[in-house]
Order: C-alpha cells, then sequence, then structure tokens
C-alpha cells in the first residue's frame, strides 16, 4: 500500500493466485505522487502469473495519473506481465489511447539523429581549416580589389569610433591601478619616480594590447558572432551562396580586416590614456611634475616595446575576428544556438588571447624585444 | 509541352535519395520540370521536402541519384559559386530571408552589382525597376524590418530574379501570409512566368495556393517515402488512386465547420 491519508493519491496492490489487481484510491491532483516502480518493487521478486487489471476510484486526476499508468504498463511489460486498465474515468481512457497513438522510439531516433550532428573533434578541425582557406583566400582576393568591400565601413565605425569610450575607461582605471599599485611598492624603496616606467612599460607592452582585445571581444567579436549566427538561423547566408557569392570572404574578411585595421589603432589610444591614468594618481601622491614624469615615461618605452605592443594587438584582433566569425557562421539554426555560439566566440577568444599573449611574451623574452 | 520537357528540361532528378542524419526520408525520385512550368510539391510536415529542395538548390547532396539544373550539377554549380549560379536558378527562402542590414534597393542590386557589369547607378535603377516589377515601387529605401511579411516575400522575389534566371524555387512563399496577400502573391508568380516564361518549383502546404498556379503536383509521402503521384492539381485532389494523397487534399479544403463537425464526433 502506498500513501496513507484520505485525501493524498494511494495505490494498493491486491491478489493472488488468478484475480491480480492494482488499486488507485484518493485525490491524483495534489500531493506527492508515488513513482511506479517504487510501488511495484514488491512484485519484483514474484511477479504476477497472469494479467494484472487496473481499479481507479480517485477522486479527481490530472495528467500526472496517465503518465504514472503508462509507467507503470511500461514495468510490468518487462516483467511480461499484462495491464488491462478498467474503471477508467471519462476522458482518461481517451488520452491514455491518444498517447499510445504516437509511435513510441520516434523521439529517440530524432535524438539519435542530433547525436549524429554533433560534430566530432575531425569535422571539427576540418571545418576550421575549410574556414581558415577561405578567409586566406578571401583576404587575396580583398587585396587585389576583387571583392565588394561588404560591411568594412560599418565594422570600421563599429569597432572603431564606437569603441573609443569603453577602451578609455578601461585603460584609464588599468592605468591609475597600475599606477597606485607601482607608486605603493616603489615609494618603500624610495623610488616612487620609476612608477611612470612601470606603467608606461606596462601599458605599451601588455595591458594596452590585452585591455583593448577584451573590449573588442565582448563588444564586437560578440556582435560579429549573433549578427552572423542571425544572418545563418534566418537563411541569409543560404541566400548568398545562391547567388554564387562566398559567404567567407563577403561577411567574413571585411569584418576581420576591419578589426584588424582599427586594434593597433585602438590600442595607441589605450597605451596614452593609460599613461594618463597613471600619471593622474602618481602626481599628487609625490608631487613629481608632469616633465618629469613624462621624461621618465619617454625614456622607458622604447620603439621596439611600442611596435611590440601594437603587433600583438593586430595579432589579437584576427584572432578575436576569426574565431567570432567561424562560430556565428557555423553555428546550429535556433536562437538558442545564436546564444550559444555568442558565448563560445567570447570565451574562446579570450582563451586564445590568453594563449597568444603568453606565446607572445615567451617569443619576445627569446627574442629581446 | 511533355515533349519538351523530356528532351530540354530545366531540372532534372534521376534515382535520388533524400536522408536526415542518416534517415531515410525519400527514395527513388524521378521527375523533370519543363520550360515555363509551376512544379509544386506537397507532403506532411517532416516528409523531407524541404531536405529535398536544399539538395536541388546543390546545397546538400543526395545519398544516392543525380540532381541537373540546365543539365549542370547544382552542387558542383554552387562549388564554382559565381555568376553561373544566379543565372541558373533564383530562391525565395522561407520568410523572404532580405539582408537585414541592407535596403530593399541594396538586397535587390547586390547581385546584379556583382555580377550584370553594371555601373552603380544602372544597377540601381535595374533594382528599382525589379522592384517596381513586384509592386514596390517607392520602397527602395525601406529596411526588411519597416516592411510587411508580404512585401517581404515580394522584395524577395525580386531579388531571386535579379539576373533573370529560367528557373526559380520558392519554399513556403505564403507561410503566415493573409488569403489576400497570398493570392497576390499567386497572381505574381503567374504574371512572372508568363512575362519572363520562368519556370517556377514551389514547396508549399497551402493547397489554394498550388491549386491557383501549379501546373503539376508531386505528392511526397513519408510513409512510402517516395514519390506517390505527380498530376495536374485538380486530377490529383480529386482522383487520385491513393488514399494517402486524397486524404490529404481533401483534409485541407474542407471547410472549418466541417471540420468541427468531424472531431466532435471522433470525440464522442
Amino acid at each position: 500500500m502506498w500513501g496513507s491519508s484520505e485525501s493524498a493519491p494511494r495505490v494498493r496492490l491486491e491478489g493472488e493466485g488468478e484475480g491480480w489487481r492494482i488499486v488507485l484510491e484518493g485525490d491524483w491532483r495534489s500531493g506527492p505522487l508515488p513513482s511506479a516502480r517504487e510501488v511495484l518493487r514488491e512484485w519484483e521478486d514474484a511477479p504476477p502469473s497472469g494479467a494484472v487489471a487496473v481499479e481507479i476510484f480517485v477522486k479527481s486526476w490530472d495528467s500526472r495519473l496517465a503518465a504514472f499508468l503508462l509507467r507503470m504498463r511500461e514495468i510490468l511489460a518487462e516483467m511480461g506481465v499484462p495491464l488491462a486498465f478498467s474503471r477508467l474515468p471519462a476522458g482518461l481512457g481517451r488520452l491514455l489511447a491518444l498517447a499510445g497513438k504516437n509511435k513510441k522510439g520516434e523521439g529517440k531516433e530524432i535524438a539519435s539523429d542530433s547525436a549524429q550532428h554533433s560534430a566530432s573533434a575531425a569535422s571539427v578541425l576540418r571545418e576550421w581549416l575549410s574556414f581558415v582557406g577561405e578567409l586566406a583566400l578571401g583576404i587575396l582576393h580583398f587585396l587585389r580589389k576583387r571583392m565588394a568591400l561588404g560591411d568594412f565601413g560599418t565594422t570600421l565605425r563599429q569597432c572603431g569610433i564606437e569603441s573609443l569610450p569603453t577602451v578609455a575607461l578601461v585603460s584609464f582605471l588599468t592605468g591609475t591601478i597600475l599606477g597606485f599599485i607601482g607608486a605603493v611598492q616603489l615609494a618603500v624603496f624610495g623610488a616612487a619616480i620609476y612608477v611612470a616606467d612601470l606603467v608606461a612599460v606596462a601599458m605599451a607592452r601588455e595591458m594596452a594590447p590585452l585591455m583593448t582585445a577584451i573590449v573588442l571581444t565582448g563588444r564586437t567579436g560578440a556582435a560579429f558572432s549573433a549578427t552572423l549566427g542571425s544572418m545563418r538561423t534566418g537563411g541569409e547566408i543560404d541566400v548568398l551562396t545562391t547567388f554564387g557569392i562566398s559567404p567567407v570572404p563577403f561577411l567574413a574578411v571585411p569584418r576581420i580586416l576591419a578589426l584588424g585595421l582599427m586594434a593597433p589603432l585602438l590600442c595607441v589610444f589605450s597605451v596614452f590614456v593609460g599613461i594618463a591614468g597613471g600619471m593622474v594618481v602618481v602626481l599628487p601622491m609625490f608631487h613629481i611634475s608632469a616633465a618629469q614624469y613624462i621624461n621618465r615615461t619617454v625614456s622607458a618605452v622604447g620603439v621596439s616595446a611600442f611596435c611590440f605592443g601594437i603587433g600583438k594587438s593586430t595579432i589579437f584582433a584576427l584572432l578575436i575576428g576569426t574565431i567570432a566569425c567561424h562560430s556565428g557562421m557555423c553555428c546550429e539554426r535556433s536562437a538558442a544556438g545564436v546564444g550559444r555560439a555568442t558565448t563560445r566566440a567570447v570565451v574562446c577568444s579570450i582563451t586564445a588571447l590568453v594563449v597568444a599573449d603568453a606565446v607572445c611574451t615567451v617569443l619576445a623574452n627569446r627574442l629581446h624585444i | 509541352m511533355e515533349q519538351e520537357r523530356q528532351s530540354d528540361p530545366l531540372l532534372a532528378v534521376e534515382g535520388v535519395a533524400v536522408q536526415r542524419g542518416g534517415r531515410p526520408l525519400l527514395e527513388g525520385l524521378n521527375f523533370l520540370v519543363g520550360r515555363g512550368e509551376v512544379f509544386s510539391f506537397v507532403g506532411m510536415s517532416g516528409c523531407g521536402k524541404s531536405t529535398l529542395l536544399r539538395i536541388l538548390l546543390g546545397m546538400d547532396r543526395p545519398a544516392a541519384g543525380t540532381v541537373r539544373l540546365c543539365g549542370e550539377d547544382p552542387a558542383e554549380l554552387l562549388r564554382k559559386g559565381g555568376i553561373a549560379v544566379p543565372r541558373t536558378y533564383g530562391v525565395l527562402f522561407q520568410e523572404g530571408a532580405l539582408w537585414t542590414s541592407m535596403t530593399l534597393l541594396e538586397n535587390v542590386s547586390l547581385p546584379i552589382r556583382s555580377y550584370a557589369g553594371l555601373c552603380e547607378e544602372d544597377a540601381a535603377d535595374l533594382a528599382a525597376f525589379k522592384l517596381a516589377l513586384v509592386g514596390l515601387a517607392g520602397f527602395e529605401n525601406f529596411y526588411p524590418n519597416q516592411i510587411s511579411g508580404g512585401m517581404a516575400r515580394r522584395a524577395a522575389i525580386a531579388r531571386a530574379m535579379a539576373l533573370d534566371p529560367p528557373l526559380l524555387f520558392f519554399d513556403e512563399p505564403s507561410t503566415g501570409l493573409d488569403p489576400v496577400t497570398s493570392r497576390q502573391l499567386d497572381e505574381l508568380i503567374l504574371q512572372l512566368r508568363t512575362c519572363y516564361g520562368t519556370a517556377v518549383v514551389l514547396v508549399t502546404h497551402d493547397l489554394n495556393s498550388i491549386r491557383r498556379v501549379s501546373d503539376r503536383v508531386a505528392f511526397l509521402d513519408e510513409e512510402s517515402h517516395s514519390l506517390l503521384q505527380i498530376a495536374p492539381p485538380e486530377e490529383i485532389a480529386n482522383q487520385s488512386p491513393h488514399r494517402v494523397v486524397r486524404d490529404f487534399f481533401s483534409v485541407r479544403s474542407e471547410p472549418v465547420t466541417e471540420g468541427r463537425r468531424k472531431m466532435a464526433k471522433e470525440s464522442t
């Protein structure tokens, strides 16, 4: 017997020999429902020798009762025992018949289809190589002026001018943080003036390219991925194909090149703003003159360090653009797919940025840049 | 017509099998579409119409058999790209699929600018002419999100016929449109066929639309995974030897009150 209270759903297993019965009583609209497997556990060791009849005397019920009965029929079928329904409330019989009409296993088939669609590592690699190949050809065509500019101008504006305020704010704050931390530590050794060196070198070599890249990932990379993903979902990319226009050169190349062009410029801007940020903190703290600070800054940052930062910024931009465009153009054809593609673009880009930064730093160290 | 279709088909499908994720949907498809013909596919949802359409467009390869569009393998045509594709066929995808970042004029003029060798101004004139043909004169500078669903389909038709292809594919052109707009779209299809002699392959669920525009209708059956019958619309609707075909057409065309009566009878 499952359930004791008068109003709760109750199940009773009865019978021996020829007459096996499952009796359902109580209110099946509220309260916790029994698990069919748990209820039938007492028959597990000694299953009924014949058909089992279900008798229903419930006060009220909803779809959960129908689901419970179907589940019970499945479990008994596993034991080799048929289940017969009798005294079904009005509507419940029709509901069970309707549910029985739908072919069992169709959903599984579809699920296995989607499993087949889920890309293996080899197919992902193949897809990537094909994308990069098309991209390289597209860039060549672009440079030979044999291709339409597409969204080049719009993207230049989007990742250039429109990113300026965010880059400025992030860089300024990065400069102030570097300045403050450096000042506190260097002041202990009486070397507060070298804060200018610290801020300048850190901004030019590391922080400006990285912070610019992170802002571009969140702003522009995510936008690329979402836009291209929506275009794929809405069939706009298919339309391009049916006009004999290869989507990668037409959609991805202008975006990646625009990003590759704007990122170094933003990086230069970020360096100056970051240095200004450091100056704002250091000057009042140690009563250093602006001229002294600028002199130290100029002597600390050589051309090679500056170029190194700009070079890194270009590499980062190409990485962000490629990852974001690939993610958008290969996304699943659904709203959720666009969301996943955008998340993937941001996560993969930031991971790739950190890895690329580490590689660049090691290489620079080896090459004494 | 039949003789011309046999000797010079625009679209030839021979022994094509359609699969989705390794699951067979359709097998042994054989049919020809001739010049100036309106050929429609019907069938239950999930029977493989859209997958077949992707194969006919060359976006997917068939599991077996061959497809020839103007004598060319469409997949090979797409792989090569270039002007040969829009010169061979145009497509109206579901809900138009206009490029949302471009105005209607830019949408139509992009393929013209890419291939027709016209200057910017002439390409714009030609695109405006195409838009006027589909009744969208004056809407050239509107963006897709500023126009109705019916207008978006019309604009997409103008774009599909930008380079005057001999064959147009329409994927569910009337989905989500009211009956009046749907009828206007059908009239447009017939006018284009008359003016340009364009053949149209139509994938649709709208039986009224099929009756209005189709020369022949092909019924795809999901149970037998086959093309059950190809016939003119009246013949396939009224005299089909296949019960599933008769049921399909009778269910779809019965009046609402009749449908409600039938459901009420079944539920008692």
